[in-house]
């Protein structure tokens, strides 16, 4: 985002285009070496899941919805949660929190 | 026994002190070990002579017939005298087999016993592990079926009221003149059930709450009694979903890169509406472009599903395509022609997940009005409803976990109706009704019927080409429950009209609060503004697209066709399970 700021920031319109795309095209690149199936079904999900997360537990709020059904996705950290998983992750590192 | 204890009893003073009781010795160790053949035969060598006739189950002993006296030799006027035994080594061997008869008896109840144990062992394992009917029905329940539901309630309230189209399903408000007009309203209430027979198969079933609309028509009821229309405004139920999914219909091709791909048979999504919602985030709030002139959903055939390469399995295309009724959901068919339908997704550096990162997307559609043959054989000058529809979409996007845009442009043919313009409120005429003479003067109301006209002009002329540029996104604020999202377009309802006074923009700005997993919020502002300046359309140039007057009508223009604009602000709220 900063990048396209202050790409943003310059005063031709072509060049402004051009910043964003390229902009754009280098976050898309960037991101292209992470690995996770997509539109992952929610057996997948809870296989990617089910490890124990060396990070802190995803919060909802900082995820993207995949797709809005019965359960709802989300991809949180490139991994996609099932909303029962990203609550009962929630829970545990709650319950953590709160033992110390 | 009783013959020699008589004996001894009786003549006991004839015999030999020493002999008697050495005869008596032999005979009671015979009897003795008559039944313990090692001992006997041990000491079988002190009175051999007796004890060799024991050895054949007898005892030989000599007595004096005179005296009766008994000897254990013999000698003049002895005669023998012989003992039966009973039989000692017989018994013996009888004992010996009674014994072995009754230790492999023995050995094969303790092995009976052994072997009962063990089946009581194994009928108590049984019986433990045995799980109830109902236990095992809830386990399999439990793995195979998801319950469901989607909720989206909202409140309305309209500071301007104008006419156009509607900004969520089934929402409808009154025309000019009602500003400050307000509602709670549902706008959907899904049942979701999935079934997950076996994992080649799912089946989806989902009812939907949505509000009621129809004719206003009361009935008659009896010979001199009516009831009046019930319908409008009731909750009503119907069937949303209602599908049948192969999940493997390519697993055993070998082909990694679509062995996720599926087939879906029913009532089922059409392939844009649904995937551009979940792209936006915010259908809660407001409807995307061309969900506002085609239902989300139709009975059909599809394939669908990603297409994915590399040892990280990234996801390099997206594709859904089908075969769909010309009718919706909630429509009966009446063509004898089919609707075809494609989306194809394409991620050039790959997604890790569904829409991560650039994609670039592709939605075309071609159907037919939806009339049965023989209307659509009609000669008629303007083949409005019976038109070929065509829809085009091209969408670039970005998406990241945190944020989000896209930019779609659209084009189109035949694929906006007036009903889909003023789908949320419009002039009365266009629905064939007058308006009610009190509010308005006859002199407005033919100008009205004039303006109705002219959509059915513009838009339903069977030669109408739509275009629309759309600019959507969200921003979560970091460390944050908020995410400002937005949608904006611009709507040209038919582009071979000059300065189309249905032209219009549509602007939606809003935040989004997200309470949990499942529960979201949002306050927003919804606008759809006609942004041509006000003027007066001749006559002349509405004949060219077929306007016909109105009743009553005389003028040379149509007078203020550019309608006013409208402005709403909404609560909305969202639970999904």
């Amino acid at each position: 985002m900063n990048r396209i700021r202050s790409n943003l920031a310059k005063p031709s319109g072509f060049l402004k285009a051009g910043a964003v795309a390229g902009a754009l095209a280098l976050a898309a690149a960037g991101c292209s070496t992470m690995a996770a199936p997509a539109d992952s079904p929610p057996a997948a999900s809870a296989q990617s899941a089910s490890a124990k997360p060396a990070t802190p537990a995803p919060d909802v709020t900082d995820c993207a919805i995949v797709t809005l059904s019965t359960p709802t996705l989300y991809a949180c950290g490139g991994k996609v949660y099932t909303v029962f998983q990203l609550q009962h992750l929630r829970e545990q590192a709650s319950a953590a929190k709160a033992g110390g | 026994m009783t013959f020699i204890g008589m004996n001894n009893r009786t003549r006991g003073k004839r015999l030999a002190g020493g002999t008697l009781l050495l005869a008596l010795a032999a005979l009671a160790t015979t009897l003795f070990y008559a039944t313990s053949p090692l001992f006997a035969q041990a000491t079988s060598g002190s009175a051999e002579p007796a004890l060799s006739g024991a050895a054949s189950g007898s005892l030989t002993l000599w007595t004096d017939p005179k005296t009766g006296e008994v000897f254990t030799r013999p000698g003049r006027g002895r005669v023998p005298l012989i003992l039966n035994t009973g039989g000692g080594a017989s018994a013996q061997h009888a004992v010996e087999e009674q014994l072995q008869e009754q230790k492999a008896q023995t050995a094969k109840l303790a092995q009976q016993l052994d072997q009962q144990q063990k089946q009581t062992a194994a009928v108590t394992k049984q019986v433990q592990e045995v799980t109830p009917a109902w236990q095992d029905y809830l386990a399999s329940y439990k793995n195979k079926v998801s319950i469901g539901t989607q909720v989206w309630f909202g409140y309305s309230l309209f500071s301007h009221t104008g006419w156009g189209p509607q900004y969520l399903t089934q929402q409808i408000w009154p025309g000019p003149g009602n500003d400050g007009y307000n509602d709670f309203f549902l706008h959907r209430g899904y049942l979701n059930f999935f079934f997950y027979p076996t994992e080649d198969w799912t089946v989806r079933v989902t009812p939907n709450i949505y509000t009621m609309q129809g004719s206003t028509a009361n009935q008659a009821f009896g010979g001199n009694a009516g009831i009046p229309n019930t319908n409008v405004g009731n909750l009503g139920y119907r069937i949303k979903y209602a599908y049948l999914q192969y999940n493997t219909p390519f697993k055993n091709l070998g082909i990694d890169a679509i062995k996720t791909d599926k087939i879906i048979i029913g009532v089922q999504p059409q392939p844009i509406t649904a995937w551009e919602e979940d792209l936006y985030g915010y259908r809660f709030v407001n409807l995307t472009t061309w969900n506002m002139s085609e239902a989300s959903t139709y009975p059909g055939l599809s394939v669908q599903g990603p297409i994915t390469f590399g040892k990280d399995n990234l996801q390099y295309i997206d594709y859904n395509i089908g075969v769909f009724d010309n009718a919706s959901f909630h429509a009966f068919e009446g063509t004898n022609t089919k609707e075809v339908q494609g989306r194809v997704s394409i991620y050039p550096f790959g997604a890790r997940w569904r829409f991560q990162g650039l994609g670039i997307t592709s939605y075309y559609a071609f159907g037919y009005g939806n009339n049965t043959p023989d209307q659509a054989q009609l000669s008629t000058p303007f083949k409005g409803p019976n038109s070929e529809i065509e829809r085009l979409a091209e969408i670039v996007h970005y998406d990241a976990e945190n944020w989000g845009i896209a930019f779609e442009y659209d084009w189109g043919r035949n694929a906006w109706s007036p009903g889909n313009m003023f789908s949320g409120s419009g002039p009365a005429a266009l629905y064939g009704l007058t308006p009610n003479a009190a509010f308005i003067p006859k002199s407005v109301a033919i100008n009205q019927a004039a303006y109705a006209n002219l959509a059915d002009a513009l838009l339903n002329n069977g030669r109408s080409y739509q275009r629309g540029y759309n600019f959507f996104g969200h921003y979560h604020l970091p460390q944050t429950r908020y995410t400002l999202f937005g949608w904006i377009e611009q709507w040209n309802a038919n582009t071979q009209v000059k300065n189309n006074p249905f032209d219009f923009e549509r602007v939606v700005l809003g935040v989004a609060y997200q309470w949990n997993e499942y529960l979201r919020f949002a306050l927003d502002t919804q606008n759809t503004l006609f942004y041509h300046s006000q003027y007066n359309m001749p006559v002349s140039y509405a004949k060219q697209f077929n306007w016909s007057a109105p009743k009553g009508f005389t003028g040379t223009s149509i007078p203020d066709v550019v309608t006013s604009d409208t402005h709403m602000f909404m609560l909305n709220a969202e639970f999904v399970f």
